[in-house]
């Protein structure tokens, strides 16, 4: 009502300066006396008020539009009443509403296409990583060998990296929530990653209870565990000697920690860590630091139902904390 | 008796890499050149196993699997690059053993080969001929853990044996640290660096007892490496 009454102010005044002016003139002229003069003014303004009154009821619905404002795309398709107005905007918005559907397709297109030429490349990229792979054999155990091997897995676990990225959004159609042993999964991604571990002279110590299960998806939090066990070993290159895992059971929680010596996360970068693209202190000091391995692995574990959280002392160390719901 | 493979892979290389290391364990193989003769092939060569591939031109692996399982019992093995469960799952639905995933460890490959024939034709043949590692008369048997030298022999623990073997097989080369400690490595409990001195300090001294003075040197930073004394 508000928003009508704004919008015919000016029209409103109009009328009544035109009325003004022309009682006026009428009465200096002696045409009228006081009497007629309030009947016209009374009347004349009957009839606008019965006029704006009709013309608000015709675009109530247009009016209520503009005050409470569209929330969502159907909104819009709404506004058409029977008054020209109305059907006019809604004509106008439905148009809109069509480019902008078209924009986004093509948008939407553009990104499908990408993400299957991303998957397909890098599936691609793996029958030449095969075949080095094997030509290298030959060579196993030398020096020269040793550090090419070392190369290739950073090839791999880069292209492992991406298509697990490039997986993400598609990710309710690729998890399988199962029993999953969460011994068995750490083994696992520790001999996984054990070329690594030597490499940077770093053991591995584990504790966890052989009987604890948690429900999660195999392969997705493998993927997670190795991101964290990795980065442990980069961060503390020449600095700590072990990375240990171990398992906290707390009532109906579990909590994984992971832990290494390392040179531990300045503060003021701690709370962005999670942030995709973040590379921070330590990302430019150690290089090879892409900003994606945390963030994947907290949207992966969100995804999942578990918490990640990290703490670190300058110096010390860090330790990464996973907490699942306990399964029994 | 020789067991024939049939190796369907598009790309060559892969092809004539595998060809060669499958070779060496006394298979026969044969790879595919023409993509749309799978079958024809199959037909001709009457492989005892098959590699196959999931992307090929023309029709793909799921397609030649379904197509060779109408024909045979034949154990199938697909080696892809691609990882999702579903792919494995299809691989396996359309009548699979087994699948492996691209980049793999050619040690897996051959592993599963002999598995994959060991279950469908019972027979352990061809481990028949026993692996012997050996130079100028340091021998070393890897499935018996026994070490020979001029007819002295004494049996060795399963690190020491590795150790030996891979020193003997490199031989003249140096054998990284690194390289040692991995194939060393326990999976279920793993080891410290520690490990691999003490061990290979055990070695030595199983040497010394069958008549080798110092028969492996140190290079120092780099790793080992047999010192022929004898």
């Amino acid at each position: 009502m508000k928003l009508f009454l704004k919008h015919h102010k000016s029209y409103i005044i109009i009328y009544f300066i035109s009325l003004f002016l022309t009682v006026l003139y009428s009465n200096l002229k002696g045409f009228i006396g006081v009497g007629e003069i309030i009947y016209i003014f009374i009347f004349n303004t009957f009839i606008l008020f019965c006029f704006l009154l009709y013309r608000y009821y015709k675009n109530k619905q247009l009016y209520d539009l503009f005050t409470s404002g569209i929330s969502s795309i159907d909104d819009s398709l709404d506004a058409a009443n029977e008054s020209e107005l109305s059907k006019d905007v809604s004509k106008l918005l439905i148009r809109q509403y069509d480019l902008y559907i078209s924009n986004m397709e093509k948008c939407d297109k553009k990104y499908k296409d990408h993400l299957t030429f991303i998957n397909q490349w890098v599936h691609q990229m793996k029958t030449p990583i095969a075949v080095m792979k094997l030509q290298l054999k030959e060579f196993e155990g030398e020096e020269r060998a040793a550090e090419m091997q070392e190369e290739m897995d950073k090839l791999i676990r880069g292209l492992d990296k991406s298509l697990y990225y490039a997986r993400l959004d598609s990710f309710q159609k690729d998890f399988i929530i199962k029993k999953v042993n969460l011994k068995e999964i750490i083994r696992e991604s520790v001999n996984e990653n054990k070329r690594l571990f030597i490499k940077n002279r770093i053991t591995p110590r584990l504790d966890i209870d052989n009987d604890i299960t948690i429900l999660s998806d195999y392969k997705w939090l493998k993927f997670v565990v190795q991101q964290i066990i990795e980065n442990g070993i980069k961060y503390s290159r020449n600095k700590g000697t072990m990375l240990f895992i171990e398992s906290v059971k707390d009532k109906d929680k579990v909590k994984l920690n992971i832990k290494d010596g390392g040179i531990g996360i300045a503060k003021k970068d701690l709370r962005r860590v999670f942030d995709q693209f973040f590379t921070g202190e330590n990302g430019r000091k150690y290089g090879e630091s892409t900003g994606m391995g945390l963030y994947l692995c907290r949207e992966v574990l969100t995804k999942l139902g578990h918490v990640i959280t990290v703490e670190s002392e300058i110096d010390k160390g860090t330790t990464v904390t996973i907490e699942f719901i306990a399964h029994d | 008796m020789n067991y024939k493979i049939m190796i369907v892979e598009d790309d060559k290389e892969i092809c004539s890499l595998l060809k060669e290391y499958i070779e060496k364990y006394e298979f026969t193989t044969l790879y595919i050149d023409d993509f749309e003769k799978v079958l024809e092939s199959f037909n001709d060569y009457k492989p005892d196993i098959v590699l196959l591939d999931i992307n090929l031109p023309k029709y793909d692996g799921f397609y030649w699997c379904k197509k060779i399982r109408q024909l045979s019992k034949v154990p199938v093995i697909f080696i892809s690059a691609r990882v999702s469960g579903m792919d494995q799952v299809m691989a396996l639905e359309n009548g699979g053993d087994d699948y492996i995933v691209k980049p793999f460890d050619i040690d897996v490959v051959i592993a599963k080969i002999k598995s994959h024939i060991r279950r469908a034709y019972g027979d352990y043949a061809s481990n028949k001929h026993e692996d012997i590692v050996e130079i100028d008369g340091l021998k070393y048997y890897p499935d018996r853990l026994e070490v020979a030298f001029n007819d002295k022999n004494l049996i060795i623990t399963k690190r020491e044996g590795v150790i030996l073997k891979y020193l003997i097989k490199k031989y003249p080369k140096v054998v990284s640290r690194d390289f040692l400690f991995e194939k060393i490595w326990d999976d279920a409990d793993f080891v410290e660096e520690n490990t691999l001195s003490v061990n290979i300090s055990r070695v030595r001294k199983r040497l010394q007892s069958l008549g080798i003075e110092e028969g492996i040197e140190t290079i120092r930073g780099t790793g080992y490496r047999i010192n022929k004394t004898w």
